[in-house]
Order: C-alpha cells, then structure tokens, then sequence
C-alpha cells in the first residue's frame, strides 16, 4: 500500500480486517441456513444507537463517545435476536418471516427516535445516520484497533471451536446426539455475528453489512465443499474485497467506500459463479453438455 | 402535544391505513408461503431502479420514479430466484445477495447524480409520510394527496388480483404441489403474489418508506394468522391491523412522543407505525385465542389443577381402604408430597373438592362424599389397571410402574378402563378380584364391568 496516504491506508487495513471476519461469521451463518439473521441484527441495532444517544445526552455526557453508541448498538442487535426467537416461537411463524418482523419494527422504532435526536438542538451534529449507510472515510486509527480486535477474536474462537462449529453446521441433531451444547454454540454463532456486524457499521453501514456477510462466504461455498478450506478463503475474499473497494474509491471522487466494497465482492461473487471448478456455471455447462450428448 | 389537523393528520392517517389494506394481501400470501424476506428485498432493491430512471430520463417525474421502481423490484424477485435455483445456493442468501448489491449499486449511482437532483437515500429509507400530503392533485374540487391516489389503485389492483384468482392463489399458498398437478399454473400464481408484492412495494414506499413497506407487510399478516386458519380470515385480519397500526401508530408520534421523550417534538410517522405494528404483534401473541400465551398458560394452569385434584381424591380413597382418617392440614402434606407440587396448588385444589361437593369436612376429618367417592374410586381403577397392564404386557418391573400410572390415570376415561379391564380379566384367574402387582384389589367402578 505504498504510495497510497496515510488515511486510506488506515480505512483499507481496517475493511479487509472486517471483511475477513465478515467472511468467517458470515460462512457460519450460511451454512446454519440463516443468512438473512445478518440483516435483522444490522437493522435491530439501530434503536439500540439512538437510545445510547439519548440517554447518554440525558446523563450530561455528549452522546458522541463511540463505545457508548457501539455498546447501544449490540444491546439493540442482542434484543433483535432474542425477540427473533421469541416472536418465532410465540407467533408460531417461519425464520424468515420473525426476521422481517423484527428489522421493521426495530428499524421503525430506530427512525421514530433519529427523527426526534435530529430534532433536538445538538441532535443534527449527532451523525447518527451515518451508521445507516456507513461512513468509512471516517475511520481512524482507534478504529483499525477496535475492528483488529474483533476480527482477531471471531477468527480465534471459530479456530479454537472448529470441530464442534463445522459438527453444529453439517449435523445438528448428530450433535445434539452426542452431548455437543448446540444451543449455546447456536448462540456464540449469533455473537460472533453480532460482533461483525457491530463493528462494520461505522464501515458499511448496518445495510450492507448483510452483503460483507454472506457474499465472501456464499462465493468461497461455490468453490470449494471443505470446511477446513471453506473459512479461509471466504476471508481472504472479505479481505480483499475490503482493500479492493476502498482502492477504487479512493481513486476517484464521489465513491463511498462502503458501496464500493459491496460492489468489489459482487463482483468476486459473479466471478465464482461463473468461474468456480465444480458448481460454477462455466463448469456445470459443459458437464452437462457432455452428459447430453447423443452417443 | 399538537392537536390534529384534519387536512394534514387526516390525510397522514388515511394514507397509512391505504397502504395497510394495500399491503394485507401480497403480505398474507408471504407470510403464509414463509418467503417473508422478500418485501425486505424488494424495498431495498427499488434504489437503483429510481437513479437508473432518472438518469435514463433527466427528470424526477413520478411516473419514471415508478416504473424504473418496479422494473426494479420485479427484477430482485426474478434475480434471486434463477440464482436460487441455478446456483444451487440457499434462497435467503441468493435474496440478500441480490438486494445489496443493488442497494449498493443504487447508492453509488445516486451520489454520482445528487449534485444535479435532490434524491435522497434517507428519503427512500423512511419515507416522509408527513410531507405526503402536501403533493396534492385537484380532483373534483378537492385536493387530494398523489399518495393516496397511487395507493388506492394499487389496493384496487391488489383486490381485484386476489378475487380473479382467489382459488388458484389459495391453492398455491397452502399446497404448491397439489396446484401444479391440478393445472392451476403455480409459476404463473407465484408471479402475480411476486407482482402485487413489487407493485405495493414500489407505490407504498415513496410515501412511507421502504422499512415502513416491510413492517406493514409482514407484522399485520403474521398478526392475523393468529387469529384465523383461513387465508380470507389473515388478509382482512392484516388490513384491520395495519389499520389500527396507522392509526395509532400516528397519535403516538404525534401525541405521545411528544408529551413523553420528546420535549414536544413529532417523531416520524413512518418509525412509529412500524414499531406501533411490532408492539401490536407482541399483544396478538399474548392475548390470541387459540394460540396466545395467556390462554396457553390458562390451559395448563387448568390442566395442572385438575390433576392435582383428581390426586387428592385418589389419595383419600385410598386412605379411606386403609381406614385412616386424616384431617386437611395432614391431607395437603401428603398430597405435597405424594404428587411433588407445591403447598399453595395442594391448598388450591383441595380448596376446590370441597366447593364442588366432592370433599366434605367432619369435624377435622376430611372426607369423601358418596359423589367423590365414585371419582377417586374410579381413578383407583385407572391406576391399578394400568400397573396390572404394564407388568404383564410391558414386562416393566414391579417398582417401576407406580409412577407411570401416575401419569396415565389422568388421561383414562371409562371406555379405555372397560378395555384394560377386559384386557387383563382374560389372563388370571377368574374367581379372584383383580388385584393389582401388590396385592391390592383393584376397584369396582358403578357401571363398569
């Protein structure tokens, strides 16, 4: 990254370290069949930041120091999980459907009290909606630590839990047969998540963040069929894609960051899709053309 | 706290209560096919078709908005299933692939153009339900909102799909299988819901808001479906409570945030229906009928006392064949302790034989009434019957059987008592009474052999 300047230095070490843990929660989510968990959790954080916001102003403090809004934002992201599971059991509907229960009424409730912040006297300088969209120039050095330490811990516990996390993913009930605690693993999957998903909001914004989450893993699923590989290189795709998208927005003006690295790993996930050895489309085309042949 | 006005409030309501009756019926067929998500998707995906028809156009003209809207919105749909099913990948994933990136495409495209139009991202989000009333067209003399008019034809449209098609689209909801072997045409059903969902979508969302779509939806729909079985039964349930949503969901941020948080600000409209809506499911699920929390606490509550009386009255019959007289306070220990509940639920149902009639109190002396009797007679029979009968036919152990009939006693009327009867009379000796495996007569009950 040489000749690059200090500040996009900072924001591309700092995406590609989030878009490798991105990739590794994001497989685990995938593969635990709930991909769309990620998008309920980015929007359940919202009414979490701005009641942070709010009661840190009510407490005299500036409702602007960030472990006190990022602290908000796992409340509301834990909340939203909790009231997914509540919600699908009590209302005895489907996974999908408890999701989207839940990111429109947090996401409501979370505009109902923006609208009110921004009313208020100091409120507009809040910068609250940035977290909506994600604001990567921003970041600065405080923040490259805090995402290395999020991405350090995910990938430590995915390593140090993989047997049972790849027992939980491809074989529940065999691992509820044999004594695994599935339920508290279920829950450190959803943690991880939420953690990722916490600390790519100031990145991405808790819209995208769904699509830092299951585009490196559902592209590095296309190529490959092993856990052992499967992890890794959905990293490494979420870390490129992070560098790769901060590069092209920094490149010319008028780029955000954060839609330019969702763009950088749809278009490494077109290029799986097409690409992959086996399941790509390219692959799959000519087997079948082989297959079909008058013999 | 602000009074209403009737021409902006009024408006603010009526259009809230449209796209809820709008909403109703695309978002019951979603809940009940279980493919919620994809008003999720569609409201998100809706961007980059309205900076597309911009740039394709050069004007903010609504109609370009609306159709680049829905060309978009149909395209999510149509996307994400053909990746679904070519790829092989996991249809909520395929969903979430698509409508990022073409979130994020949307906004890339609308800050290259935010310098020559004022297109707001945030807009698109959370709507401005409030400023909705002020875009009016003069109709027959009076004003009335462009929101309200796009609304109220894409409710129109919605009805109408839904009464044209009614059995094809019923079929498909509950049994896609069986619509495609009887010719209803499930590809073409699935397109109409994916259609109608687009259509709301995209004219729903200018006006409230693409969260806002979302909530309305899905929470009035997965509401109603607590409610009824029946598909008639969700859709006018869901437009009831999006209604009531609207509604109230517009007083509390007008009226209640203000007085409350807010120090007298409104919170937007659009925020507080949608979370009005969620609190509204929260008290669907607590109070439903059939499947509320308190009727499900309510039936096991009963369910607990009735076993607990039905053991009190076992117990006393049984004391009574020893000859033992107990008074209550004796009763209640024995009870607690005999069936492992607690002291105020002994207390409770011992409270209650005597109301009935059951259980009288001589003196000190808790008794069976000749009433009681025949019932605690009766459970006797159960349980013996069932210790004789797992014994013999189940080969479980002597010690091992009292608890079990314990628990099936409960559940044995007397025709299932007839048949154990029956069933174990045939295998011993018959000129002795039944005895159970410790040699304990086994009951007569009045009127059963």
């Amino acid at each position: 990254m040489i000749g690059l300047d200090y500040n996009t230095q900072v924001v591309a070490a700092a995406t590609a370290l989030l878009g490798g843990a991105a990739g590794v929660a994001g497989c685990l989510l995938l593969l635990r069949r709930r991909a769309l968990m990620g998008d309920a959790l980015g929007h359940a954080t919202l009414p979490g930041i701005a009641a942070a916001y709010l009661v840190s102003v009510a407490m005299g403090g500036t409702g602007k120091e960030p472990w006190i809004l990022l602290a908000g934002a796992a409340v509301g992201a834990i909340a939203g999980v909790i009231a997914v599971l509540v919600i699908r059991r009590g209302a005895r509907v489907s996974d999908e459907t408890a999701m989207a229960i839940v990111l429109g009424a947090f996401f409501g409730l979370g505009t109902a009290l923006l609208t009110v912040i921004q009313a208020s006297p100091k409120g507009h300088q809040a910068g609250l909606s940035s977290f909506i969209l994600g604001h990567a120039a921003s970041m600065v050095a405080s923040d490259l630590r805090a995402a290395s330490i999020v991405a350090l811990a995910c990938v430590a516990l995915v390593v140090l839990l993989t047997k049972e996390l790849r027992l939980l993913c491809f074989d529940e009930s065999f691992a509820r047969t044999i004594g695994r605690p599935v339920r508290w693993l279920d829950a450190l999957v959803l943690l991880i998540v939420t953690a990722v998903v916490i600390a790519g909001l100031q990145a991405v914004g808790l819209i995208l963040i769904l699509a830092l989450l299951i585009l490196p893993a559902t592209a590095a699923r296309l190529c490959t069929d092993r856990f052992a590989t499967l992890l890794p290189l959905a990293a490494a795709l979420g870390a490129v894609s992070g560098v790769g998208g901060t590069l092209v927005s920094s490149s010319a003006p008028n780029l955000p960051t954060g839609p330019c690295i969702v763009l950088f790993a749809a278009a490494l996930f077109a290029v799986a899709l097409i690409f992959a050895p086996r399941r790509g489309l390219l692959a799959r085309a000519s087997a079948s053309r082989v297959r079909g042949s008058p013999s | 706290m602000n009074a209403w006005t009737w021409a902006v409030d009024g408006w603010i309501i009526a259009i809230g209560a449209l796209s809820a009756i709008a909403c109703a019926v695309p978002g019951a067929f979603l809940v009940v096919r279980r493919t919620s998500m994809v008003a999720d998707a569609i409201s998100h995906a809706v961007l980059p078709g309205i900076a597309i028809a911009f740039l394709l156009s050069g004007t903010r003209d609504p109609l370009f908005m609306f159709l680049g809207a829905a060309a978009a919105g149909v395209f999510a749909t149509l996307a994400s299933a053909s990746l679904a099913r070519f790829a092989r990948i996991d249809s909520g994933a395929a969903l979430g692939i698509v409508f990022t990136t073409m979130f994020a495409l949307g906004l890339l495209l609308i800050v290259q153009v935010a310098d020559r139009v004022d297109l707001d991202p945030s807009c698109v989000l959370y709507g401005a339900v409030e400023l909705a009333p002020l875009d009016s067209i003069l109709i027959a003399g009076s004003e009335i909102p462009r929101a309200a008019l796009v609304l109220g034809a894409v409710t129109l449209l919605n009805i109408a799909l839904a009464f044209i098609f009614w059995k094809e689209l019923k079929l498909m909801a509950f049994d896609p299988a069986l619509a495609r072997t009887l010719g209803c045409r499930p590809k073409l059903m699935e397109s109409i819901v994916l259609g109608m969902a687009a259509a709301t979508c995209v004219a729903a969302f200018e006006s409230v808001g693409s969260i806002l779509v979302v909530a309305m939806m899905i929470i009035p729909a997965a509401a109603a479906r607590l409610f009824s079985d029946r598909l008639a039964g969700v859709i006018v349930g869901a437009m009831i409570v999006g209604i009531v949503g609207a509604v109230l969901g517009h007083w509390v941020a007008t009226s209640l945030a203000p007085g409350l948080v807010t120090g007298g600000r409104d919170a937007s409209s659009a925020g507080s229906i949608a979370a009005t809506l969620g609190a509204l499911l929260v008290v669907c699920i607590i109070i439903s009928p059939r499947r509320g929390i308190v009727v499900r606490l309510a039936h096991r509550w009963l369910l607990t006392l009735r076993i607990a009386r039905e053991d009190a009255l076992g117990l006393l019959w049984r004391l009574d064949e020893d000859g033992r007289a107990v008074d209550v306070a004796q009763l209640r220990g024995l009870l607690v302790r005999g069936s492992a509940i607690p002291n105020w639920l002994a207390r409770a149902a011992i409270a209650r034989l005597v109301r009935d009639g059951r259980v009288e109190c001589a003196g000190n002396v808790a008794r069976l009434t000749a009433h009681g009797r025949v019932e605690g007679a009766s459970l006797v029979r159960s349980h013996r019957l069932w210790e004789i009968y797992l014994m013999q036919r189940l080969a479980i152990a002597k010690d091992h059987v009292h608890s079990t009939a314990m628990v099936l006693e409960h559940i044995t009327d007397s025709a299932m008592r007839d048949k154990l009867a029956r069933e174990e009379g045939g295998v011993g000796d018959h000129s002795q009474p039944l005895a159970d495996p410790h040699g304990r007569a086994v009951p007569e009950a009045p009127g059963e052999k």
